[in-house]
């Protein structure tokens, strides 16, 4: 019973992290990269697509349940009605999720990511940054009338920028512990 | 619980990925020391062959080299060419990733006797 409740606890922790984490970057990326929105949800730059990456990476199920909160969270920030806001928020969560395990599978990565490298990470982002523009603007053009090529374009750029964005800051971030630490155990 | 055993492996998998991207594709030990010898050849400006370099040392059998080869091409270590009289002839040459790496390495090398 204690196992059960620390892995609920711990589930739970993951979800509140991804959606937390994705109603941040998306604050950053309007404060951030205004400039370069296009419409209410799209633009060339937007980096909470690599939240998305990451979380569905790692949390896989979790990630997916804490991405459609997060998103959740922002439609209703961003003025639009109900419906049209859990429709985006589950096609934000669950997109990745599909693109990520179709494109894993493709690729031959095993569950637990083992070898897995940087141009497979990219991939993986690309293809990610791919479904997300086609079924956002799929969605877009069959209940609302406004998703077109020129959007899916749009749309898929600024995923795949947004997602290197945050894999580089990653990336850079783990080399900085990486170095900082070898000082401490050093001096 | 497993599930959260695997968070954990998946995260040390993917930090190594994160990590490759601002730096050089990992290179296995074998790698090093087959990209050191062909490096011996480039500098020398001898044209190395693949079923050459296959043979360049008795430590590594012929296989082995072969396997290694085609996983560093996909690194990006380096490319083939293929003759332009006889097409079943691939030379083995090294990349701008190639000469990248061997400057790092020797600025690492000025820094290490320096401290």
């Amino acid at each position: 019973m204690k196992q059960f409740l620390d892995d609920a606890i711990n589930a739970f922790i993951c979800i509140i992290g991804v959606a937390a984490m994705w109603v941040l970057l998306f604050k950053l990326n309007m404060v951030a990269f205004s400039y370069f929105e296009t419409s209410k949800f799209i633009s060339w730059v937007f980096i909470p697509a690599g939240v998305r990456l990451i979380s569905v990476l790692l949390f896989g199920f979790y990630g997916v349940i804490g991405l459609f909160l997060g998103a959740l969270i922002t439609s209703y920030q961003v003025g639009i009605d109900a419906d049209t806001a859990v429709a985006v928020s589950l096609i934000s969560a669950f997109n990745p999720y599909l693109a990520i395990n179709v494109t894993k599978y493709c690729l031959k990565i095993d569950a637990l990511m083992q070898g897995l490298s940087a141009k497979q990470l990219m991939t993986i982002s690309f293809f990610a940054a791919l479904f997300s523009g086609l079924t956002h603007n799929l969605y877009f053009h069959v209940h609302m009338g406004t998703g077109s090529v020129a959007d899916f374009m749009n749309m898929f750029i600024g995923d795949f920028i947004g997602s290197l964005i945050i894999l580089f800051a990653f990336s850079f971030l783990i080399k900085w512990l990486r170095r900082s630490i070898k000082l401490q155990t050093q001096s | 619980m497993s599930n959260f055993k695997q968070m954990y492996q998946k995260f040390l998998n993917l930090a190594i990925a994160l990590e490759e991207m601002s730096d050089f594709p990992a290179l296995e030990p074998v790698e090093q020391k087959l990209l050191a010898l062909l490096n011996k050849y480039w500098s020398n400006k001898e044209p190395i062959t693949v079923v050459s370099a296959m043979n360049m040392t008795p430590e590594i059998s012929t296989s082995t080299i072969f396997r290694y080869l085609k996983k560093m091409r996909a690194k990006g270590y380096i490319q083939l060419v293929v003759d332009e009289a006889d097409n079943r002839v691939k030379y083995i040459t090294p990349t701008a990733l190639t000469e990248s790496y061997f400057n790092k390495m020797g600025k690492l090398m000025i820094k290490a006797t320096s401290e």
